[in-house]
């Protein structure tokens, strides 16, 4: 039997192919093969279903444009030779095949869930994103009925499947963290940083962490990981040093809610890799790093700050257990408050820099409670990691296939 | 830079052309996508493309419209698929299915009071 595992290929190397060898030496051993298909999801096309794309009309809405020469891309797949195709990202839920097994955690959500933040951001037009917006439900809609099972990362993303496509019976499928849950909680100092490992993409909202940072001056905070939006981070922190009162009154517009450092001249930009710090050291930006600085930093840290809007999953949020770390997340959080639910391991606030900043400064007072809260992550680690994750899309993948591999 | 019109107008006749009305299968993808490129490019230009084939030349005096209608776009990508290489042929069930396609259009259309 062989399995082709979809990836719309945005340049990056990641998760996906960890899961992909892990499921390479599980489903191994009953002698199927597994292999990786790949299609081109960032390139831009000079034409589109014949139609020419100069750039001015492409830069209306990129986002949509891609979409769709990725789907097209994904079309001249000659995927005859697979017995499953499991999908992963949109669009490649699209594949034309009579066994897709959709590993989803996200739609193209843009199109759907973010359509209005999308516009509120100022990322396209109204009427131009109303358009895309109707056209991309068309053409998933013609297709999503064809998937044969669909596993999905959260109760976030089952409902957004049901909401838009009317997908209901969804099957969980809640992928472990790369990182073994560590022997005891060990040393917490309730001083540490309080930590953000995520990429600074929109809706990450990252920058409600280095602010924060701003507004709670007994604090220490440390972001890590790369991004788009770093720049503008760095550009709002730079502003808010120069002027501290600033930062309060800064609301979700100035803030999160749009288009970030494409809103300065290109000169007046920073730089969007590297280390920095500020605030007199108390806020450490230091980009993307390996996962051996990332866990060093888990390990520093009295608390992990995770304040992305809906998001789908939340790997960070288990990596923090897995470190004995307790978390603070959003109430609009989508994945990442579900995956702290009944933890006794998580701060939920709503989704401010102030009510960050309180929590913060809360458990750093509070040493007792942090302690109690880093014994809880470690036992919600411990339960997750005794957790067989992979067992439901092996089985979703058997059975697509008939049993045919016993 | 396009105006939002137009750029509306791509956006949703793009969309169209992804719900199945584009090749499904090409095996020579290069040689086939731009010959029926060619085609297509007629039906889609506003004015000044040359017209190279005997379809897009009836097409394109007989319609003469941006962003065709769905008639027309029908008609010329049954006419283009009628063209492709001989090393296309095994295309001959989605040429029928299209084909049925405008059929049912063009029945449609001459409904009274469509």
């Amino acid at each position: 039997m062989r399995v082709a595992f979809l990836k719309p290929d945005h340049g990056g190397v990641g998760g996906f192919e960890r899961l992909v060898e892990r499921c390479r030496a599980r489903l191994g051993e009953r002698g199927v093969a597994v292999e990786q298909v790949a299609f081109d999801a960032r390139t831009r096309a000079r034409r589109l279903h014949g139609i020419p794309l100069d750039d001015g009309t492409r830069d209306w809405h990129d986002e949509y444009f891609l979409y769709l020469t990725a789907l097209e891309r994904l079309d001249r797949l000659d995927l005859s030779g697979f017995d499953v195709v499991v999908a992963s990202q949109p669009p490649s839920y699209l594949a034309r095949h009579p066994s897709v097994v959709a590993l989803t955690y996200h739609q193209a959500r843009v199109f759907y869930d973010l359509a209005d933040e999308f516009v509120a951001a100022g990322f396209a037009r109204p009427r131009v994103h109303e358009a895309a917006v109707a056209q991309v439900r068309a053409v998933d809609g013609d297709r999503v009925g064809d998937v044969r099972t669909w596993l999905t990362g959260s109760e976030e993303v089952a409902a957004r499947l049901a909401r838009y496509w009317g997908i209901d019976g969804t099957t969980p499928f809640r992928a472990s963290p790369e990182v073994l849950p560590v022997p005891e909680v060990g040393e917490l100092d309730p001083a540490g940083p309080a930590l953000c490992v995520s990429r600074h993409e929109w809706p990450k909202r990252t920058e409600l962490v280095a602010q924060a940072a701003v507004l709670d001056p007994g604090g220490r905070y440390e972001l890590l990981g790369g991004g788009s939006r770093l720049p503008w981070v760095r550009h709002l922190v730079e502003r808010w040093a120069a002027d501290p009162d600033a930062a309060p009154a800064h609301d979700p517009e100035g803030t999160w809610r749009n288009r970030g450092a494409w809103q300065l001249p290109e000169g007046e930009r920073p730089a969007g890799t590297g280390p920095s710090e500020h605030l007199g050291g108390r806020l450490r930006i230091h980009g993307e790093v390996d996962d051996a600085a990332r866990d060093d930093a888990y390990r520093r840290a009295a608390v992990v700050v995770a304040p992305a809007l809906r998001e789908d999953y939340g790997l960070t949020v288990l990596e923090a257990f897995a470190h004995a770390r307790p978390v603070i997340v959003c109430d609009d959080g989508g994945g990442l408050v579900e995956l702290v639910a009944d933890t006794g391991a998580a701060v939920v606030v709503e989704p401010t820099a102030q009510a960050i900043a309180a929590a913060v400064a809360e458990l750093r007072d509070d040493p007792a409670r942090l302690q109690a809260m880093a014994i809880d992550a470690l036992e919600a680690a411990r339960r997750q990691a005794a957790t067989d994750d992979l067992a439901p899309l092996v089985d979703a993948i058997r059975e697509a296939a008939g049993g045919a591999d016993g | 830079m396009a105006d939002e019109q137009l750029v509306v107008q791509v956006i949703t006749e793009v969309g169209r052309r992804a719900r199945g009305q584009h090749l499904q299968g090409i095996s020579h993808p290069l040689q086939a996508e731009a010959r029926f490129g060619d085609d297509l490019d007629v039906l889609t230009s506003r004015a000044d493309i040359a017209v190279r084939t005997r379809p897009a030349q009836a097409l394109a005096a007989g319609l003469g419209t941006v962003l065709d209608d769905q008639r027309a776009f029908n008609h010329a990508l049954v006419d283009a698929l009628h063209q492709l290489d001989h090393r296309a042929h095994w295309q001959a069930a989605r040429i029928a299915e299209l084909e049925a396609e405008v059929d049912d259009l063009r029945a449609r259309l001459e409904q009274p009071g469509s």
